[in-house]
């Protein structure tokens, strides 16, 4: 193997070394030497805090996606069940107030905060729908256990 | 600009005590509020940018911290506590970043090779460098005589480096300490020469101009 230090070699090593500078020498001579090199060191402020403002929104971005893919799975079966739904308004209350009964009478909470299944519209009646039959056989299936 | 972040966090080893999420996004929220902290780590990635040719003419001080940030939030790079303070790690992230990148535009703006000329390297995200791998020698005649002579060319780049300041000066007396290849930190350097604060940083300052210069240029004008 050919071992022939390259200027890059060299070079990593003079970074190391002018980075002790950067991380040990105080706050006077490093704004000299930042000076001296002509660069650009006004409204630091306003730029470090637009550079942290820009990661925390990007990090959210991030944080909201992985919370995404975690309930990507749930949100699938509800889809697949409301697909499989009655299509009927009233086939659709009459479910609804079944499943209620299930749901309580297993013994598990239900909330419908606040909200009355006839005045929901169509599609928020067949995803009401829908969660409560995926609660239904969650608690059917602990009871089973 | 999208960065390349090909360079691999450093592998946490027995004893290491890992920073939770919420204890990164608190340490995070901290710096936020400290202007002095946060000015401070942008003048660092104008240092840190003004080492790296290739990626400065492409990104912005603020691209580069912010990158840093998002790498060391969302754990791509993990803060060890027992190693580094919070400010370190992003330091040090940061020059870990923009030299991954410089390498990889480098490699994109080489079109050819000369055979015998290049060998390829890893650059690595710690203060280590490049030069630590060629420690180990394996032992063989070959390869030592192969070490004998990096280390020749490191001594002749300090020494090119050595000459630019007069026999008596101070920076030049930096200079052969850091020659040493010892890994002196500046505190070691001012206590062995015996001088005060304000005369070695103002010494330590000139010589990190004339490392900057050489390295970018390859000379010293």
């Amino acid at each position: 193997m050919n071992r022939k230090l390259t200027k890059s070699a060299s070079q990593a090593l003079l970074l190391d070394e002018a980075l002790k500078f950067l991380m040990e020498a105080p706050e006077a001579e490093l704004d000299q030497f930042l000076a001296e090199t002509g660069e650009d060191l006004s409204d630091l402020n306003a730029r470090s805090k637009g550079a942290f403002d820009a990661a925390f929104k990007r990090y959210g971005e991030h944080k909201r996606a992985a919370v995404k893919r975690s309930v990507a799975p749930v949100v699938q079966r509800l889809q697949s069940i409301a697909t499989s739904l009655p299509t009927g308004r009233d086939e659709l209350l009459n479910m609804a107030h079944e499943l209620a009964l299930r749901i309580l009478n297993a013994g598990r909470p239900l909330s419908m905060q606040h909200r009355e299944l006839t005045n929901l519209t169509d599609e928020d009646l067949r995803q009401a729908v829908a969660e409560m039959l995926a609660l239904a056989e969650a608690a059917g299936d602990k009871k089973q256990e | 600009m999208q960065f390349e972040d090909v360079d691999e966090d450093e592998p946490a080893v027995p004893g290491d005590v890992l920073a939770t999420s919420q204890e990164i996004e608190a340490q995070a929220r901290c710096v936020y509020l400290d202007e002095e902290k946060r000015s401070r780590l942008l003048k660092s990635s104008i240092f840190i940018l003004g080492m790296n040719t290739r990626l400065k003419r492409r990104c912005q001080p603020e691209d580069l911290l912010q990158e840093a940030l998002v790498a060391v939030l969302s754990g791509r790079r993990t803060w060890k506590k027992n190693r580094v303070d919070f400010v370190g790690l992003l330091l040090g992230t940061m020059k870990s970043l923009a030299s991954s990148h410089e390498a990889s535009l480098k490699t994109k703006d080489s079109h050819v090779l000369v055979e015998g000329d290049f060998l390829t390297e890893l650059e690595q995200g710690d203060a280590a460098g490049v030069v630590e791998n060629f420690g180990d020698s394996g032992g063989s005649p070959e390869v030592a005589m192969l070490d004998d002579e990096h280390d020749a060319q490191i001594a002749g780049v300090f020494a090119i480096i050595r000459a630019k300041f007069d026999q008596d000066d101070l920076a030049g007396r930096i200079v052969e300490m850091m020659a040493e290849r010892k890994g002196y930190m500046p505190i070691d350097i001012r206590k062995a020469l015996g001088v005060s604060e304000r005369e070695f940083w103002s010494a330590y300052r000139r010589v990190t101009r004339v490392l900057v210069d050489f390295r970018e240029k390859g000379a010293i004008e």
